[in-house]
């Protein structure tokens, strides 16, 4: 009897095993199955300029969130001269968190409570605006689909935003509805094409998050907003998610690193080399105005041979 | 005896078990074990439907319960060394020649002190006063010293080069020389701001002399004697424990089983900041535990989460810090007889007479999961009021801060509640700077519900004569024309029979440096079942209004009949800064006490009395 019981255990063992195997494989299919037009590097390079940015006749146009020295919001600011513009509709969104430009030039913005919730009320945090690019105009793109609901002891709605060429997919972390004990935000993958939410990896607090074709696939990096943990999840060629994560690096591990969170991720190449730039903030849920000048931006190259970012140094923002 | 190798022992034994061919059970074995050993041990996981919970576990020392370890003798003789130093020409706390190795690493020391470059931030420009510096290590050159920085520099190193490493308490900052002692050369000297070496020995031993003799240590490894291991002390140039403060700080840990419980030593101020425990065991991301975490989590779990009960003297009350209208007092009473519903500070409005419009609306309450933007520090505290050597009441106050105070453009404000043992009670507050210029006005906006009656309260007013009915919701500003009775009150909010409390504006009569509050005050009527300031409220009115719009007019406007109900006090003092030298006002600045960063500060409190009327 007992023989009976232990071989059917085995063969049971041999049926799980091989399961899990199966699925794993499927989760990992990228890694050796590519898609044929997958290219290794940069995702974000067709990014347009706003068509509008070019009828104000700015010297050094550059697109500035920083809550510094104005009112709040998004402001296009001439680095010549510090002029500054803002159409009037730009201030529905209040203070803003991330921001990025699709292959049309028109540009996507997550609203931020910053100094109080007088501009950004809760209720209106978990959605996203979008900025035409030919009339600069601000309008409502699309509320998140959940159940969750930011409020005054978690304010917090969209938080960053990166766009995917390849797929045409904007990805917007949330933290709506995440609790001091337990992880509720998500982070989406909208289609621009369709403007619907087609793939969303759950329960997970993320703000930063950057898209990256690795030797081994396409993966989506996220800060993490209660540890200074830099995670990533491995990306189908549709760019929805896959239940494949991995842990990358901790801030606190790197030379002059913090204790702080990712809250921006970025990729770029140069000089043939492909480069992410982490850029820091201190996070505990609560609003963030503090004027800190110490924060940092964390460099990191790719090594294709390891497939791995190797960190370089650090400077400040 | 029969050897096996790897898997051999366990497949034989099975085999033997079920007497199947070698062949048939060497396959499906190892089949197995290949599908399971793929199935669970990929470095990518499957984390969809992991829930991600968290456990606030770490607790804090308080400021004022800091100074339990003065009279151990390893940190007197430590405190007396570094205050030697700070007398020398050369303010540097050296390594003596028992804590070296080789004799060549005390002559590199005497060599690099000697260099301007190595020296340059050992005093400060201004004044040319003595900063605490001490060196933490001397060692060899190795190959991973060398960098871009000094690579031609140190191109001729041989063996006889060390590298001496150096800690600036006063910037944060370390100092590395590199020096050939043969050549008695320094031949690079680097600096890293905001970056904490190695710690020596001397340290080492102190840290563990902390952690060891502090009760919260001792009370959480009760009777268990082992030695704290050191290992995850420290890591070269790395930021501190200490993220807030800026301060050296340690952790040395206990390991216990599965656990380990972590001690962040303060060796700046040679105190315990706090301890946490964590699960060891699982491999996976590091763990950090730090000042600011330890901070965070004791309060929130303390005060953020759950109300708590004060009984003291013939006092009683609840408190508990909110999302964003700072510490609220409730159900208070004096002698069991109930005076008062709710007190709190919804809101600090800060303007700036210079700039039109500029300011900020400061929403104070919990450190995390909150709409706070200057958060609460460590709990409450409770001190005792004396006056002529006698105690004649408690203080309770509440520290709220932006991190980076006091450095320009953030704030520190407190709560402060007074209660005496005839009666009296007193709900203030106070700013401490720095903000964001010389010509801001602090306005916080004050909710006080008090308890005379539950429908029928009424407010009157003293205007030089007699006390005048107010029969309809409306405000007053504090003037010089405002009319005061002998004893300094101005209202008196009382129920039916007489009995409740008078209103004694701030004059600057407290004993407190206030120079008055040139207060709005304000009469609503409580509304059951609408929610006027009862609960959190997100934001209340502009930061920049310069006249009686500070929010709570929105509750008085259109104004509705006093008779019978139940009344809330608003209360909105005024305070002017001040940052001229010998006037400072609502200000605070950094000094240098010891070799090391001090805060001075100038608070400027505001808030009124309450008098018992027929109690």
């Amino acid at each position: 009897m007992i023989k009976v019981f232990v071989l059917g255990f085995l063969i049971l063992s041999l049926f799980v095993g091989g399961y899990l195997l199966t699925i794993q494989n499927k989760n990992i299919t990228n890694d050796t199955h590519l898609a044929t037009s997958f290219k290794l590097g940069v995702v974000n390079s067709c990014r347009k300029t706003p068509s509008f940015i070019h009828t104000l006749s700015m010297k050094q146009p550059a697109i500035d969130t920083k809550q510094q020295n104005h009112q709040g919001g998004l402001v296009i600011r001439d680095m010549s001269n510090n002029r500054i513009w803002q159409d009037e509709s730009w201030t529905k969104s209040g203070y803003l968190a991330g921001f990025d430009r699709d292959n049309k030039g028109n540009m996507y913005v997550a609203p931020l409570p910053y100094v109080s919730l007088s501009l950004n009320p809760p209720e209106l945090q978990n959605q996203i605006y979008k900025i035409d690019s030919s009339t600069a105009k601000m309008q409502l793109y699309l509320k998140m689909p959940s159940e969750e609901k930011p409020n005054n002891k978690n304010p917090f709605g969209t938080m960053g935003l990166f766009y995917d060429c390849d797929t045409n997919s904007l990805y917007v972390s949330s933290l709506a509805g995440s609790l001091p004990r337990k992880e509720n935000g998500v982070i989406y993958q909208i289609n621009l094409s369709t403007n619907t939410v087609v793939s969303q990896f759950n329960t997970i607090d993320a703000i930063g998050i950057g898209v990256f074709n690795t030797l081994k696939g396409k993966r989506l990096y996220y800060g993490l907003a209660r540890k200074p943990h830099v995670y990533s999840i491995l990306l189908d060629e549709n760019g929805n998610f896959t239940q494949s994560k991995r842990f990358e690096f901790s801030l606190t591990r790197l030379q002059g690193g913090d204790t702080t969170v990712a809250k921006k991720i970025q990729f770029s190449k140069k000089a043939n080399k492909f480069h992410m730039t982490v850029k820091e903030t201190e996070f505990g849920f609560r609003l963030l105005a503090e004027n800190n000048p110490e924060k940092k931006k964390y460099h990191f190259i790719y090594s294709i041979i390891d497939d791995k970012w190797s960190y370089v140094e650090y400077s400040y923002e | 005896m029969v050897k096996f190798k790897n898997n051999e022992g366990v497949t034989y034994l099975i085999m033997a078990f079920f007497r199947l061919p070698n062949k048939y059970f060497h396959a499906l074995f190892s089949l197995i074990m290949v599908m399971f050993f793929l199935s669970s041990c990929s470095s990518e996981h499957n984390g969809s439907n992991e829930e991600n919970t968290y456990e606030y576990t770490g607790k804090l020392i308080t400021n004022n319960d800091r100074k339990e370890h003065v009279n151990l003798a390893i940190i007197n003789d430590y405190i007396f060394a570094v205050k030697q130093s700070l007398k020398k020409p050369i303010p540097i706390l050296r390594l003596g020649k028992q804590e070296l190795t080789h004799q060549d690493e005390y002559r590199a020391q005497k060599i690099v002190i000697q260099n301007k470059d190595f020296t340059k931030y050992t005093r400060h420009p201004q004044g040319n006063k003595p900063l605490r510096n001490e060196i933490m290590t001397i060692r060899k050159v190795l190959a991973a010293d060398v960098s871009l920085n000094n690579k031609k520099r140190l191109s001729k190193c041989g063996k006889s080069c060390y590298r001496v490493e150096m800690y600036n308490y006063f910037y944060n900052m370390s100092t590395v020389g590199f020096v050939d002692v043969k050549l008695q050369q320094v031949l690079a000297v680097n600096y890293y701001s905001d970056a904490q070496p190695d710690i020596n020995n001397r340290l080492k031993n102190i840290a563990i002399a902390i952690a060891k003799n502090s009760k919260l240590v001792k009370q959480e490894l009760l009777e268990v004697t082992q030695k704290p291991t050191m290992s995850q002390i420290k890591t070269s140039l790395k930021n501190s424990r200490c993220e807030r403060s800026y301060h050296l700080c340690v952790a040395p840990t206990f390991v216990l089983n599965d656990k380990a419980l972590w001690a962040i030593v303060d060796l700046t101020d040679s105190t315990l900041v706090g301890i946490r425990w964590t699960n060891l065991g699982e491999s996976g991301p590091p763990i950090d535990v730090t000042e600011r975490q330890l901070e965070n989590e004791y309060v929130f779990r303390e005060f953020c989460e759950k109300s708590n009960h004060l009984q003291k003297g013939n006092w009683q009350f609840d408190y508990q810090i909110t999302a964003s209208d700072g510490i609220e007092v409730t159900q208070l009473k004096y002698k069991n007889i109930p005076v008062m519903k709710s007190a709190k500070l919804l809101d600090w409005h800060v303007n700036y007479s210079t700039r039109e419009g500029f300011g900020y609306s400061d929403a104070i309450g919990c450190p995390l999961f909150s709409s706070a933007v200057v958060i609460a520090y460590e709990g409450p505290q409770v001190e005792e009021i004396k006056q002529d050597g006698k105690t004649i009441g408690f203080s309770f106050t509440q520290d709220f801060r932006q991190p980076p105070w006091p450095t320009p453009c953030n704030y520190r404000y407190e709560q402060r509640f007074e209660f005496y043992n005839d009666g009296r009670f007193r709900v203030a507050a106070a700013d401490y700077g720095r903000g964001c210029g010389t010509d801001g006005t602090y306005r916080p906006i004050i909710r006080i519900d008090i308890d005379a009656d539950k429908d029928h309260e009424s407010i009157s007013q003293w205007n030089g004569e007699q006390w005048k009915l107010w029969t309809e919701e409306k405000w007053h500003l504090q003037s010089k024309n405002t009319k005061y009775t002998r004893e300094g009150y101005l209202f008196k909010i009382t129920n039916e029979k007489g009995n409740g409390f008078y209103v004694e504006p701030n004059r600057g009569q407290f004993n407190d440096g206030s120079k008055g509050d040139n207060a709005f005050s304000y009469i609503s009527i409580n509304h059951p079942g609408r929610d006027e300031g009862s609960n959190d409220m997100v934001t209340m009115g502009s930061c920049c209004n310069t006249d009686f719009r500070q929010g709570p007019e929105q509750f008085i406007n259109p104004p509705e009949s006093l008779q019978n109900k139940n009344l809330v006090l608003w209360y909105v003092p005024q305070l002017k800064n001040n940052g001229t030298k010998g006037e400072e006002y609502c200000w605070a600045d950094t000094r240098i006490k010891n070799g090391i960063k001090k805060v001075k500060v100038w608070p400027c409190y505001a808030g009124p009395m309450f008098v018992p009327v027929g109690l």
